[in-house]
């Protein structure tokens, strides 16, 4: 069943504009962070959103949780309109979507103790009838993390702990809310490699034993591809390939998640490193003023049609969860992939 | 011959507690044009070996056994001008998250030319010129000698730091870190830099990483650390194939890869014991699959394994893989 649909979703931010241009009455510029995102989340189902940075993949991320506004679009959750929800009404849905962040270090008050900072949690959505209650929810949600036995773990203060078990405890702090789905931005990115299959173990293990959906945030495709069902790349605030985990990595079709493949370095040392094919990096400055494939500036395969109309996001192949989506007018003329290894 | 040999080697931090053995008895060298790579988690040691490789250890760090030899010379007795002769000229490092480490209030060009008046008897003129000439070499274009840090993005300040650190034509290169928190495709097209630099210059380089796949595509060789201690010491393509020691196997089998079929990984239980205290004995035992009685009682020896080596009780009698 589908817990979250979004479609044609847009957040744009205006910037700043000066003096005269206020007094002349100019429109100011936007930047089109998110621009016409389409989405559609199923129970514990792993939705994968990869994308370099700028490209709109964290802004899309808060827009979802309704801590940015959208400017349009709509975001439905299991069926209920929220994008336009007053934050009034919007409390008991806040409970249901949480974030797990990229920083663990930064996302935990140091001057908090472990069970503070998971009791507060309690406290604010007023989850606990008493101490004893309250006590047994934070060990609860401590062991569920790994993070066992609780009281190694309860009276210790966020500087103690390492990197992977901080991102634990923010694991546990989302949990004890019993969200229907969680953002899970850059979970591992700061962590040890070492510990990094642990962090994403637990995602899975999370998502089977309480259906859990997870939209999870991410450059790396390695990692995207542990823990995906579906994968969308995303690109200046659109996305433009989207499919089942192995189709973008087995048969990926845009030139940009190509591109994407061929940069992800690879363990294995008989594995040569391939020429990138494709030159700059992503400028977001680019995003005021549309015209045009917002990828044509970086493409090896550009042609005139590229630069004058913007490609749509159509169905290649199959429907449903299966579909694999592509936004190229130029899917023809694509020579083959050509697998690494 | 070795261009660097780093032979048991011992820093440590003197903390109230007592010292954190963070380097510990290690031994490694480096040839001339080689490319090595030094992979473990945060805390192994490798940031502190590289700072130490250019006497960059401060107190409460303290080299406390062993020696530098650097083209025959011993860097541990060399006096501090001595010392500023070797930096720069003969090595050169790019620091962790060097991006962050520019000058905001002055342009990238002033930078540049900064530290190579600093090791080079030139005027402002040509150390200006040289400076585009970097600023040309590493991609960035001579155009941009007159703009701020802040106008840069990461990977692109993260360019000028190896401008800075190649000025002066280093012989061996440190990088630590050198792509972490970077964008996949940026990381990729720094690593093309480092490669092109490489063999324009003839460049040895050290590079440092917690991430396999980074060292798998650059280095020649590998040396993995653990607490501390050098685990495992070898050429690229035999630790990736048959990897010796047990933490070289569990590191390779948690790191995901988007080749071949996708398949269960296993992270490592546990977590490295404390420096200050060690337990007595191989410090991996708490973490190892394969582990014996003698690992808890018994520091493991250096084991040599055809042109390897690693240090593991495993090879006390068999020079065949054993994990």
């Amino acid at each position: 069943m589908s817990i979250l649909e979004i479609n044609n979703l847009k957040t744009h931010f205006a910037q700043r504009q000066g003096f005269l241009r206020k007094l002349a009455g100019k429109e100011p510029d936007y930047i089109r962070a998110v621009d016409g995102v389409d989405l559609d989340l199923d129970e514990g189902e792993v939705l994968g959103i990869v994308g370099e940075s700028g490209c709109g993949k964290s802004t899309l991320s808060r827009t979802i949780l309704k801590l940015i506004k959208s400017t349009s679009g709509s975001m439905r959750y299991r069926g209920t309109e929220i994008s336009d929800m007053p934050e009034s009404d919007f409390k008991p849905y806040r409970r249901k979507m949480q974030m797990i962040f990229q920083d663990p270090f930064g996302s935990l008050n140091p001057r908090r103790k472990v069970a503070e900072i998971l009791g507060e949690t309690i406290d604010i959505h007023e989850l606990a009838e008493n101490q004893e209650e309250r006590k047994q929810m934070i060990e609860k949600s401590l062991s569920e993390v790994g993070l066992d036995p609780p009281g190694e773990f309860w009276e210790k203060y966020p500087g103690l702990l390492s990197g992977g078990q901080l991102q634990r405890v923010s694991m546990a702090r989302v949990l004890i809310l019993q969200p229907d789905f969680v953002v899970a931005d850059e979970p591992v990115s700061m962590l040890d490699v070492s510990v990094r299959i642990g962090i994403l173990d637990l995602l899975l293990q999370l998502r089977k034993k309480y259906s859990i959906s997870f939209i999870y945030i991410t450059h790396d495709l390695a990692t995207a591809r542990y823990v995906c069902d579906r994968i969308n790349i995303m690109y200046l605030g659109r996305f433009v390939e989207s499919g089942t985990t192995e189709t973008i990595l087995k048969k990926p079709a845009h030139p940009y998640t190509r591109a994407l493949i061929s940069a992800v370095p690879v363990p294995n040392p008989d594995v040569g490193a391939p020429e990138l094919p494709i030159k700059g990096y992503v400028n977001p400055e680019g995003l005021t003023d549309i015209t045009g494939c917002r990828f044509a500036p970086r493409c090896p395969y550009t042609e005139e049609a590229c630069k004058r109309e913007e490609p749509e996001c159509t169905s290649i192949y199959g429907s449903g969860k299966q579909e694999h989506r592509i936004a190229c007018r130029n899917l023809a003329h694509l020579p083959e992939f050509v697998p690494r290894g | 011959m070795a261009l660097l040999e780093v032979k048991d080697l011992s820093i440590y931090y003197q903390m109230h507690r007592g010292d954190a053995k963070a380097v510990d008895g290690v031994s490694f060298s480096i040839k001339e044009n080689e490319t090595l790579g030094l992979i473990g988690e945060s805390g192994c040691g490798k940031t502190t070996i590289a700072l130490s490789l250019l006497r960059f250890i401060r107190p409460p760090g303290k080299i406390t056994g062993g020696s530098i030899i650097y083209n025959g010379t011993n860097i541990l007795d060399l006096s501090e001008d001595g010392m500023r002769r070797l930096r720069g000229n003969e090595i050169a490092i790019v620091r962790q998250e060097a991006q962050n480490a520019l000058n905001p209030v002055l342009t990238v060009g002033e930078q540049i030319a900064e530290q190579i008046i600093e090791h080079d008897k030139v005027d402002k003129n040509t150390a200006w010129q040289r400076a585009k000439d970097q600023l040309e070499l590493v991609g960035i274009g001579a155009d941009r000698v007159r703009s701020y840090p802040h106008e840069f993005s990461g990977g692109m300040r993260q360019r000028v730091m190896i401008a800075i650190a190649t000025a002066n034509y280093p012989k061996l290169l440190i990088l630590d870190e050198p792509i972490t928190g970077l964008d996949v495709i940026v990381q990729r097209q720094l690593l093309k830099l480092i490669a092109d630099l490489r063999d324009r210059f003839e460049l040895t380089i050290i590079f440092i990483a917690h991430d396999l796949s980074v060292i798998a595509e650059n280095c020649d060789r590998v040396v993995v650390m653990y607490a501390g201690k050098v685990a495992e010491n070898s050429n690229t393509s035999d630790l990736y194939h048959k990897p010796l020691h047990p933490y070289s196997s569990a590191l390779i089998s948690s790191y995901p890869s988007i080749l071949g079929e996708r398949q269960e990984l296993k992270s490592i239980p546990g977590a490295p014991p404390s420096l200050v205290n060690p337990p007595p004995g191989c410090l991996f035992a708490d973490r190892c699959e394969h582990v014996m009685d003698i690992c808890r009682q018994k520091i493991p020896p250096e084991y040599d394994i055809d042109g390897r080596s690693v240090a593991c009780h495993l090879y006390e009698h068999s020079k065949e893989p054993q994990v």
